[in-house]
């Protein structure tokens, strides 16, 4: 009909929800990370204690608490101990030593402060073990008594460079007091033990030469079990102890010093202790080489070339 | 409704790059755990433990300062190759230069081995080393297999 009027109808509008949804999901988001960031921290290593830290101190203060040569366990330290302290329980006669070594009250283990050790892999343990000073042992596999004579590289001192042994311990230990050598087990099986003997001999003049006022201390090749798995017609315990008494013989000679060594490694067989074994019938764990410290420990000469033996 | 999903997809993109960027980070392993896994799943031979000072002598031409942290064990008996070597440099460029010490080493043990304790060979030829941002490590052990594993999942 004409003249109507037409009213718009304004009806409320209807909120829109997007915007809260919106920030409703970033808050949740944000909730989210935060909420993993703080499970990975919970599970991380930042929440433990510093094992390594914590390791160090107590090694730490083991050390300090001995004032004794470091052994590395508190039994060898015990026995050490007992024979420091223990002197007074001890007859001792004061004697010139000839060649063989006898038993002394034990040393303190700045002894070997300015001594060196030279050996084949079976005194890789020394240093190894931290049974002697990294700094006072030069030691490798499949050094032989010929290496050392032709001044072969046989050793490392610092970085992977080996050095002829003289050089060695120059780098190590300059003008050594005392030089202790154990060498033969990777030279008996290919070499005479005559021959062997006369090498050895001529390296020995060669050190003399070189350090005319070093004490040197020649060591009886070590024993092996009866089943060693490098045992062959060229190496067997026969062969060793006769290369041993050739070894003490050059030593009486040349006015070297002997160390039976042997004795604390060998049962009532003649063999090497089965618990002092590392598997291969020859080669020594950590207890043969404290064994061997130990020895060396007991068995010193003073400068002026004698010794308090104890008397048994 | 088109800003309802807006907003939900963009809540599902931010957590999404939340979840990639923790899979980015470098990983920060306590090296004495990751060594223990090895030893507990590796049988060794009776080892022992080398200090940070006497890393010169083993070949590693590195100061204390050089290192944030370590854990080097060998086999202390002198007959088998066995050797685990974890290294957490302070300086992450000399990484590479380090495994190359690392490589140079077990070549010159394996050069001794060849003849003198073949049965060692098998350890050094199949020996795992790598590097990992500051990390260098080395394994020489009776299952460089599972030592991999162990240390390539740690790094």
């Amino acid at each position: 009909m004409k003249g109507t009027v037409q009213r718009r109808v304004v009806r409320p509008k209807r909120p829109s929800y997007a915007p809260f949804l919106i920030l409703l999901g970033s808050i949740v988001a944000l909730i989210a990370v935060l909420a993993s960031f703080f499970l990975a921290f919970l599970f991380s290593d930042l929440s433990r204690p510093n094992v390594n830290t914590f390791a160090l101190e107590v090694d730490t203060m083991f050390q300090k608490a001995k004032d004794f040569p470091v052994l590395g366990d508190s039994a060898a330290v015990a026995v050490a101990f007992s024979q420091t302290t223990g002197n007074e329980q001890y007859e001792t006669k004061r004697v010139k030593v000839e060649t063989l070594v006898p038993k002394s009250p034990a040393a303190s283990d700045s002894y070997f402060e300015n001594a060196i050790f030279i050996g084949d892999s079976i005194s890789v343990g020394l240093r190894a073990y931290g049974v002697l000073p990294t700094q006072n042992v030069l030691a490798e596999q499949s050094v032989n008594i010929l290496n050392l004579l032709n001044g072969d590289p046989v050793y490392r001192t610092t970085g992977s460079e080996k050095k002829p042994v003289l050089q060695a311990i120059d780098e190590r230990i300059p003008n050594p007091d005392k030089i202790y050598i154990l060498i033969g087990a990777n030279g008996i099986p290919g070499l005479s033990n005559e021959a062997h003997i006369k090498y050895y001999s001529q390296f020995i003049d060669q050190l003399k030469q070189k350090y005319p006022d070093a004490m040197i201390f020649v060591e009886s090749v070590t024993p092996i079990t009866a089943t060693s798995k490098y045992i062959r017609d060229s190496f067997t315990t026969e062969k060793i102890n006769d290369f041993n008494d050739k070894l003490y013989a050059m030593a009486q000679e040349k006015g070297l010093y002997y160390l039976n060594v042997q004795e604390v490694l060998m049962d009532d067989t003649g063999h090497l202790i089965a618990d002092y074994d590392a598997g291969d019938g020859m080669h020594l764990k950590s207890n043969g080489h404290k064994a061997m410290y130990e020895y060396y420990l007991t068995h010193t000469v003073g400068p002026d070339g004698y010794t308090d033996k104890i008397v048994e | 409704m088109r800003k309802f999903l807006a907003g939900m997809m963009c809540l599902v993109l931010l957590l999404a790059s939340a979840a990639c960027s923790s899979n980015t980070e470098a990983k920060n392993p306590n090296l004495s755990d990751v060594i223990g896994e090895i030893r507990a799943a590796v049988e060794f031979p009776e080892m022992a433990e080398i200090k940070v000072a006497d890393l010169p002598m083993y070949g590693y031409d590195l100061a204390p300062e050089d290192v944030a942290e370590m854990q080097f064990i060998t086999a202390g008996s002198g007959f088998t190759a066995d050797e685990v070597v974890l290294i957490k440099l302070n300086d992450e460029s000399k990484a590479e230069e380090v495994k190359k010490m690392a490589e140079t080493r077990r070549d010159g043990i394996a050069e001794t081995a060849q003849n003198y304790t073949p049965d060692e060979m098998e350890k050094l030829t199949t020996a795992v080393v790598g590097v990992k941002g500051p990390y260098v490590y080395y394994a020489a052990t009776n299952d460089n297999a599972k030592a991999k594993e162990i240390l390539t999942n740690a790094f």
